[in-house]
């Protein structure tokens, strides 16, 4: 068994990673009582669910082109507690999947929800739809959705590429509220620059440590912090030194 | 709920330890393994493909036999998804109906929605550009610099034009991206670690 040529970084910092989640998922309790900075975006859920509420009006939930990974996980923990939430003021809530593997899972994250709101009955398995594993006909699907359902707040949390833009527009063309939050760069600039509020980058994937008060979650964002300080102390250092002509750190973490 | 919770966090774990190590180690046996997890994603992906089609099936069917309100999309849909079914398992994706299918229908259907950008993409800039603050007249500057750049008008008139442009490009923007990078690759890390060890569990049953 070798370790493969210039991963040797990357194992580093998994090592130091993986430490540092566990040392602070194990301090529990004590974590999950520290106060995580506020995030407008996920306080805007009650805002948006609200106002749909008083409109009469339903809420459309997109986790964009989803898949088994990292945003999608992100995204679940944000649709448990808008479902949490629309069930409990009666709100109908419409989610549209694009992947069909992903597609149960939504299913059962919603029933959960309604279960755990105290109100199963409500729970309807046709708003919780599979429209299309093809981008654009997806894209199309929603906007249908946007256009006649009678929404009042489109949430959209995930991976979102060229259909971000369609998405965001149209919600704003129907007025609905839209609150929004992916970690694709390229998509950011129309989410900021369309919706209401929106989630950046790595506040996605707060979202759960900071709507739940997981202590799970909690020491995770921790241990996040701990990597963001040694990347920011690697940036100065690497900087200082190639300012001077010094490579070696360069080459260092180049192994 | 054994079945839903610790036989899903136990696949989880293998397949993910399996990655891990693929990523990290050159060891043939570890190889292979993955090659093969990534060939149950593909077979798992085609047996939820009837999932969502029966999901699908389900909701529209309803609608047209309760004639709810535009039924008639809804006969469309299912319509069109039988046929395109009919002549893909038939024929096969390189048989000549469903390539005629595919090039006539599906794809100026395709370019039409992905079209709209052009328009939405103009309507969007109206009102990032709208100069209400601080940050937003920077962004104006910014985009200027950038837009006039890339013209032909943008050279003639200055050459500083393009170069400004470009150091906005390569400077400014690629800090401001980097960051957001650093910050969302961590928080990646630690959800996928958490999803791989069983400790995240809300996606199983809904229930935390």
């Amino acid at each position: 068994m070798q370790l493969i040529a210039g991963r040797l970084t990357h194992l580093v910092w998994f090592v130091i990673f993986t430490a540092s989640l566990s040392f602070y998922i194990k301090r529990g309790r004590r974590i999950a009582e520290l106060p995580i900075r506020r995030v407008a975006g996920l306080d805007a859920l009650d805002e948006a669910i609200g106002r749909a509420t008083e409109m009469g009006m339903g809420v459309h939930y997109t986790m964009g082109l989803q898949d088994f990974e990292a945003q999608t996980f992100a995204s679940f923990e944000i649709l448990r507690y808008t479902a949490g939430l629309t069930a409990k003021m009666d709100v109908p809530l419409i989610v549209s999947n694009y992947r069909p593997q992903v597609h149960p899972v939504t299913e059962e994250v919603v029933r959960g929800a309604y279960v755990l709101a105290g109100k199963p009955d409500a729970y309807q398995a046709d708003n919780v739809r599979f429209l299309s594993d093809q981008q654009l006909a997806y894209a199309s699907g929603v906007v249908g959705i946007l256009e006649r359902e009678r929404i009042a707040a489109n949430l959209m949390f995930g991976n979102f590429y060229a259909e971000s833009l369609i998405f965001a527009e149209v919600g704003q063309k129907m007025g609905c509220i839209q609150v929004t939050g992916t970690a694709n760069t390229h998509q950011l600039p129309f989410f900021t620059a369309v919706c209401d509020y929106c989630l950046i980058g790595e506040e996605l994937y707060a979202a759960g440590a900071y709507l739940s008060r997981n202590p799970v979650q909690v020491g995770s964002l921790m241990a996040q912090d701990v990597g963001k300080l040694l990347a920011l102390l690697f940036i100065t250092v690497g900087t200082v030194l190639s300012s001077f002509g010094q490579k070696w750190l360069t080459d260092l973490v180049k192994k | 709920m054994f079945h839903k919770e610790q036989i899903p966090i136990l696949i989880s774990l293998t397949a993910g330890a399996i990655m891990i190590f693929d990523f990290f180690v050159k060891q043939a046996t570890i190889a292979n393994m993955a090659s093969q997890a990534l060939k149950w994603n593909i077979i798992i992906a085609a047996f939820a493909t009837a999932l969502g089609g029966a999901n699908l099936l389900r909701i529209h069917s309803r609608r047209i036999s309760r004639r709810t309100a535009r039924w008639h999309l809804s006969v469309l849909l299912v319509a069109s998804m039988v046929i395109y079914a009919a002549v893909g398992v038939t024929q096969g994706p390189q048989g000549v109906n469903y390539q005629f299918l595919w090039q006539n229908l599906f794809s100026p259907l395709s370019a039409t929605m992905f079209s709209l950008n052009a328009f939405f993409i103009a309507s969007a800039a109206v009102r990032a550009f709208r100069i209400r603050t601080i940050q937003a007249a920077i962004l104006m500057v910014c985009a200027f610099a950038v837009m006039i750049g890339n013209t032909g008008v943008g050279v003639a008139l200055w050459d500083g034009f393009p170069k400004s442009g470009q150091w906005v490009m390569n400077i400014v923007n690629v800090a401001g991206m980097r960051g957001i990078v650093i910050g969302a690759a961590l928080g990646a890390m630690g959800i996928s670690l958490r999803v791989i060890l069983g400790l995240e569990r809300g996606h199983l049953s809904g229930v935390e």
